[in-house]
């Protein structure tokens, strides 16, 4: 094996490793955003629940109209 | 005896409990459009929620000195107007594809600029039973559900999962039984939840007759499926105490149940915990079993025992994710972020005792 053989089989090596940092961390991004857009969704659906909409009315407590 | 007609400033509470305030309620809402025709009086009636004479009711309670008096009270919104008020309903498109009238909506607009439309932290939705009616329909029945579901489990499947483990682990002989035992357990722990719903229907409810749609029967139900779930890291923390720390135990003259009680067991504990947890937090996510045993049931009471029917968290958000009415759209959002919150904790707390207690051999 000449040295030009072996400079070609380490650049091989080192664009393997290369491809696999890369399909790594785009499996990881790619579940992240998954995750993140799950929780935004739900978040952006759920948060109004935890309020009420009420209305403020003027009650005439007369005694006469409470039946029993 | 006379019949009263009213209620008076002498009125004992029970009275007033089963008084109608049905009319002082119809005459405020009348009241917002004085000179409304009568086919638009029953719009003008329709903007509070049918709980509203129940809230009325509350009110006067706690303030009796209000009789013969006009006072100020909060009342719930439709979930109607409650939608529109949060955005959610668009209010631009034709009034009969919409569904709450023009009118309604001109009512809420001149109460929105007198500022007599307010929101509110939504406290009902955490303590009120599941309604038919999404403004007043809350998680608190299956919120308690749940939590009386995971007593039952924690229950029955901790100490027998424990015992199982340290047996299988310390004391039992190595041969084919136990082998077979083993990968038992393990295949147990592969089974769809499902198939643990079948038997829970056709054991606990067909054969042994306990009541339907029960924490007690869910619970029961839950352990089944957490039992190799607690026995597989149990197992796996006491594999990791070193053998030294027995032998060390052994030669000081210690039985046997006295060194795997004394000293084994409470080392393999942090282990042992934080893999109960995570076992019970996938129990509380857990629905198909649950639906099996008829706790999909529409319950509106808030249980108060393990005895009593109810709802669980999961089976809620999926009834929920069934119903028409948009109220219920973001409910089932909401039940997801609560149960979220819950699994969150647990798993936290899971994580907290293994870095706290768990000891490193080197």
């Amino acid at each position: 094996m000449n040295n030009k053989e072996k400079e070609i089989l380490l650049k091989k090596r080192y664009n393997a490793e290369k491809r696999f940092r890369f399909f790594g961390i785009s499996s990881i991004v790619i579940a992240l955003s998954f995750l993140c857009i799950l929780l935004v969704n739900i978040f952006t659906n759920g948060l109004s629940a935890f309020s009420r909409t009420e209305i403020l009315l003027k009650i005439n407590f007369n005694e006469k109209k409470i039946r029993h | 005896m006379k019949k009263k007609l009213g209620i008076n400033s002498s009125s004992t509470d029970k009275e007033i409990k089963q008084a109608n305030f049905d009319e002082v309620l119809q005459e405020a809402l009348l009241s917002l459009a004085p000179n409304a025709p009568e086919l638009k009086q029953a719009e003008l009636i329709d903007l509070v929620s049918i709980d509203a004479t129940i809230e009325l009711k509350k009110f006067y309670l706690k303030n009796k000195d209000v009789l013969n008096k006009t006072a100020e009270v909060a009342l719930t919104l439709s979930d109607d107007i409650d939608q529109v008020h949060k955005g959610n309903f668009p209010r631009d498109i034709p009034e009969d594809r919409r569904r709450f009238s023009d009118f309604q909506l001109k009512i809420y607009d001149e109460q929105i600029a007198k500022k007599k439309i307010i929101s509110e932290f939504n406290w009902p939705f955490i303590f009120n039973a599941d309604s038919r009616e999404p403004e007043i329909a809350g998680v608190g029945a299956s919120l308690m559900g749940s939590f009386f579901t995971l007593i039952v489990c924690l229950l029955l499947s901790f100490p027998l999962g424990i015992l199982a483990a340290i047996y299988l682990e310390e004391f039992a002989p190595k041969n084919k039984i136990t082998e077979i035992i083993e990968v038992n357990v393990n295949n147990l722990a592969a089974v769809p939840s499902i198939v643990f719903g079948l038997l829970g229907l056709g054991v606990f409810l067909n054969y042994f007759y306990l009541p339907r749609s029960t924490p007690l029967v869910g619970g029961i139900v839950l352990a089944l499926m957490t039992l190799p779930r607690i026995i597989i890291p149990c197992r796996a923390a006491l594999k990791a105490v070193p053998p030294s720390i027995r032998e060390g135990a052994l030669a000081l003259g210690a039985s046997k149940v006295q060194t795997v009680m004394h000293n084994v067991v409470p080392l393999a504990m942090p282990g042992t915990l934080s893999g109960t947890i995570i076992g019970l937090s996938q129990a509380l996510g857990e629905t198909a079993p649950l639906l099996l045993i008829g706790m999909v049931a529409f319950i509106n009471v808030v249980p108060s025992t393990p005895l009593d029917p109810s709802a669980v968290l999961p089976v809620q958000v999926y009834l929920w994710s069934e119903s028409a009415e948009r109220g219920f759209v973001e409910k089932t959002s909401a039940t997801i972020i609560i149960l979220i919150f819950f699994l969150a904790i647990m798993n936290s707390f899971a994580i907290y005792l293994r870095n706290k207690f768990e000891k490193k051999w080197s």
